[in-house]
């Protein structure tokens, strides 16, 4: 077909059509003779309808002049009428040709950086912006319609933009909202939300140059990807281990923490954040890498994950098992505890020459081996049989040995505890334990350990739970979770429980790190992630902020926290909260100091140089602070006495009970 | 590095979605001479060209399965960049059923593998061409292509090759697609065809539907 190359803009100055320089499914590109600036784009005989005329007549009408945008600034008619618009001249190739790939941005960007690609997210969004304020929706946000230069980037195929009541037509899959994955295109109007999901997919795959974010280890089609919300990148306590492999999960890790969030929120929970916070964001992270604080390189150099597959969720379900083993039958009705926690393996009896008097911690033979229990659950929270065996059942072993031979114990009560709680094969473990070591083990729900614990306390106060004046609050800082219990005379009358322990923070702080992350950063975004999460949670349960008589605590971050060595010491200890924060500090210092990026830290060996402590009170005394402040105390009574003591008491008081005229046990 | 570990590792650093695409060539005796000479030269062209397209290169993976005397992997999946154009030999007859089943059996351990590793990919391609007639039962791997088909995860292009070639078995293996016949030994064309038909898609999403160029199909097949 001929077309007569003599047209007209909206003024009917006389333009001329020169060479194709361009050509798409819908029509072709021409320079315009005399015009360097500008393009006009002629559209093919049946590709523009009447729809098309009015929304090209709009974007026109608007007169946007926003450098880098190529909206029609003409309609371009020709003796027939319009046949199609002219725009601002683009330069560049587009992003899926060129960023996208990681040895095509090589190729076309040699020198660039990090900070490149997050001046480019920052150059797009300021643009989305700008036609978001102009009430025009892009709808079909992707990586073939912007094209880079090293500079610049230039908006292209603007005539699909949704304007008033005209749809964008077109999508495509990636970029498209899970609400909104399927239906065709043209037949409903996007919302700034659903635009803000494909602005936050661009910013990732520009971030992760390429990669899409709902690609994942056993991904099914993207679509699905997308509607499932299968968002695979490790973000505070929700990992999935499923990130892609290769580099893109070191990329994560490097990103800054709001970055990270933001995607987060964005993929998992439906959150999109508009431009304007984007762009704080990123600009920050800009910033950021200029100072140092962030890595410039696109593609990181470490490729060493600290570990792979642990839990980060330890809690959940009842009691179970029994407790009582009798081992021996002499008279003096011996009893001994044998506590199994998250992180060890603990034996504990009383001196046979003490009756049941008033407490002194002397009076207590303690045996304690820290066996990280915890770790050997995996993210599905099934204990590793071989782990538990090597390194968790030798020991127990040992203190059963203990209690029958040197302690002469005539019924030993053995009790577990949260790590335990949570393992999905607990018969395993209980069986294994009954078979090798010839014990029974009870695992105490949480509201027996928070009574215990408690118990522990007022045992060695020589009180129990029906002495109490007013509301006593318990907070037991474990390696699998925080416990917090609100007690008065007659119990319990509120109990929760915050999946937040000293290995359960740990194992936080390495899924979202690598060998190479800073420390500095590591700690930071740690620490950001438990306050956030200790807040969220204390709000969402809503405990009630009554007065609290006495505040108590129990576990290695606030014992420590006194300064003093030995539960002896410690017990009793008020800790306020200046010293607190003092404390947070310091260990922060130590921390810092002595190691620089996360591979420097022996995780495995940690408690034998006490870095183990040092964790658990860099993390465990910020979340005390915050809970301190939700119920607006300033002060904690540190209790020396853990969970063991408390059944100790327990089983003393029981047998006390029904046995009034016999002889008491010890 | 062993070629194993370029499989992997390729699929670890390069993002882009990938396009597989089976080339399951009849090389029995009778495509001897001028058939398999003008067939090599189009896998050769078909190879060049999508080298050449700036989004393609990263993100077609082609394997190569000849079934003349007995089915044989010439090539299997892997970016283009590290695999080198293979050439056909023609001789004995045609296994057609093993050629189907051995192209299938590396199409499921590819698509394990993009999936392991959380790479996205297209619905993959099959292009089945043949001259004559299976001389093997054919209906174990008929099924399994039936099955992929309908479950909208095979795409089949069945190419019949002069007129000795057997329509109604190249129609088994396409239950909707109807199998087209080569206009002379155009394989040039037709592959240059495909080349650009995977470039269109290589541009697309996983999972969309992508327009073909009808109009471009007349340059290789007798309508």
């Amino acid at each position: 077909m001929h077309i007569p190359n003599i047209f007209f803009d909206n003024k009917n100055n006389q333009i001329i059509l020169n060479e194709k320089i361009g050509s798409g499914g819908e029509g072709d590109i021409y320079s315009i003779e005399g015009v360097t600036s500008k393009v006009a784009k002629l559209y093919k005989a049946n590709k523009l309808t009447s729809n098309k005329i009015t929304k090209i007549s709009l974007l026109v009408e608007k007169q946007l002049g926003f450098p880098g945008i190529c909206i029609p600034t003409s309609v371009l008619n020709n003796s027939t009428g319009t046949v199609g618009y002219i725009m601002t001249k683009a330069d560049g190739k587009d992003l899926g040709k060129t960023v996208f790939i990681k040895p095509q941005l090589e190729k076309y960007f040699p020198m660039w950086t990090r900070k490149d690609l997050v001046s480019l997210c920052i150059s797009i969004i300021k643009k989305i912006k700008f036609l978001h304020e102009h009430k025009i929706i892009i709808g079909d946000i992707n990586q073939f319609n912007i094209l880079v230069t090293e500079n610049e980037n230039y908006f292209v195929d603007t005539d699909s933009y949704q304007v008033n009541n005209f749809p964008c037509p077109v999508g495509t899959i990636y970029f498209t909202a899970p609400e909104i994955q399927g239906k065709d295109y043209k037949s409903f109007l996007r919302t700034y939300d659903q635009e803000y999901f494909a602005l936050a997919t661009l910013v990732f795959m520009i971030l992760l140059p390429g990669k899409a974010p709902y690609a994942y280890q056993g991904g099914g089609n993207p679509a699905e990807n997308i509607k499932n919300k299968n968002f695979s990148y490790p973000f505070g306590d929700d990992i999935s281990w499923r990130a892609p492999k290769g580099v893109w999960e070191f990329i994560w890790h490097g990103l800054p923490y709001e970055i990270k969030e933001t995607f987060y929120n964005v993929f998992r929970l439906d959150k999109r954040p508009p431009p304007d916070e984007w762009l704080a964001k990123l600009e920050k992270y800009y910033l950021g890498i200029e100072n140092g604080d962030y890595d410039d390189t696109i593609f990181p150099q470490s490729q060493s994950r600290n570990l792979e597959y642990v839990t980060t969720n330890i809690g959940g379900a009842d009691s179970y098992g029994t407790d009582e083993t009798r081992l021996g039958y002499s008279s003096w009705n011996k009893i001994g505890i044998i506590e199994l926690s998250t992180k060890a393996v603990k034996y504990l009896s009383r001196s046979m020459r003490k009756r049941n008097d008033e407490f002194q911690f002397d009076d207590f033979y303690r045996k304690g081996e820290l066996t990280l229990t915890g770790k050997g659950l995996d993210n599905q929270n099934k204990m590793d049989m071989d782990y538990f065996k090597n390194n968790v059942g030798f020991q127990i072993g040992k203190m059963v040995n203990s209690a029958r031979d040197r302690g002469r114990v005539d019924y030993l009560y053995t009790i577990a505890t949260a790590a335990y709680r949570a393992a999905t094969n607990k018969d395993d473990i209980l069986s294994l334990i009954k078979n090798d070591y010839g014990i029974n083990v009870k695992i105490l729900s949480k509201e027996e350990e928070a009574n215990a614990t408690l118990d522990a306390f007022l045992f060695s106060i020589g009180k129990k739970k029906n002495d109490l004046n007013g509301n006593y609050l318990l907070i037991d800082m474990g390696a699998g979770s925080v416990e917090i219990s609100i007690f008065d005379k007659d119990g319990i009358n509120n109990t929760t429980s915050m999946s937040l322990g000293t290995t359960v923070i740990q194992n936080i702080l390495l899924s979202n790190t690598n060998q190479d992350t800073e420390l500095n950063q590591a700690i930071r975004d740690t620490e950001k992630f438990i306050k956030d999460k200790t807040k969220k949670f204390l709000q969402s349960k809503s405990l009630p902020q009554i007065p609290i008589e006495k505040c108590v605590g129990v576990g290695t971050a606030i014992t420590n926290a006194t300064g003093l060595k030995g539960n002896k010491k410690q017990h009793g200890f008020v800790l306020e909260i200046d010293r607190i924060k003092r404390k947070i500090q310091s260990t922060n210092e130590r921390l810092t100091t002595n190691f620089v990026v996360v591979g420097d830290i022996d995780f495995e060996n940690a408690r034998r140089n006490r870095i183990d402590t040092l964790l658990s009170m860099r993390f465990g005394l910020p979340i005390l602070i915050e809970i301190l402040a939700y119920f607006k105390i300033d002060e904690i009574v540190v209790s020396g006495t853990g969970l063991w003591y408390g059944i100790y008491a327990q089983k003393i008081w029981m047998y006390n009970e029904n046995n009034k005229n016999q002889k008491e046990l010890i | 590095m062993t070629d194993l570990k370029i499989r992997e590792q390729d699929l670890v650093d390069n993002p882009t979605p990938r396009v597989p695409i089976c080339l399951v060539l009849d090389s029995s005796y009778s495509m001897s001479g001028e058939p398999i000479d003008e067939l090599n030269s189009g896998v050769e062209l078909f190879f060049e060209s999508v080298k050449n397209d700036e989004v393609a290169q990263w993100s077609a993976e082609i394997c190569v399965v000849t079934f003349g005397g007995f089915a044989k992997k010439l090539l299997d999946f892997e970016g283009i960049q590290n695999q080198s154009i293979p050439t056909l030999s023609a001789d004995g007859n045609t296994p057609m059923d093993d050629g189907v089943n051995m192209a299938l059996d590396l199409l499921e351990t590819r698509k394990r593998e993009y999936s392991d590793r959380g790479v996205d990919y297209y619905q993959p391609w099959m292009v089945l061409m043949t001259d004559g007639e299976p001389t093997q039962d054919i209906a174990s791997s008929v099924y399994r292509t039936v099955q992929m088909i309908d479950s909208k995860k095979l795409t089949i292009f069945p190419i019949a090759i002069g007129d000795g070639a057997h329509l109604h078995t190249l129609e088994q293996y396409s239950p909707s697609r109807k199998p087209l016949r080569l206009k002379g030994l155009n394989f040039s064309e037709f592959f240059e065809w495909l080349s650009q038909s995977i470039s269109r898609v290589s541009q697309s999403t996983p999972g969309e539907k992508v327009e073909l160029d009808v109009d471009g199909i007349k340059d290789w097949a007798v309508l």
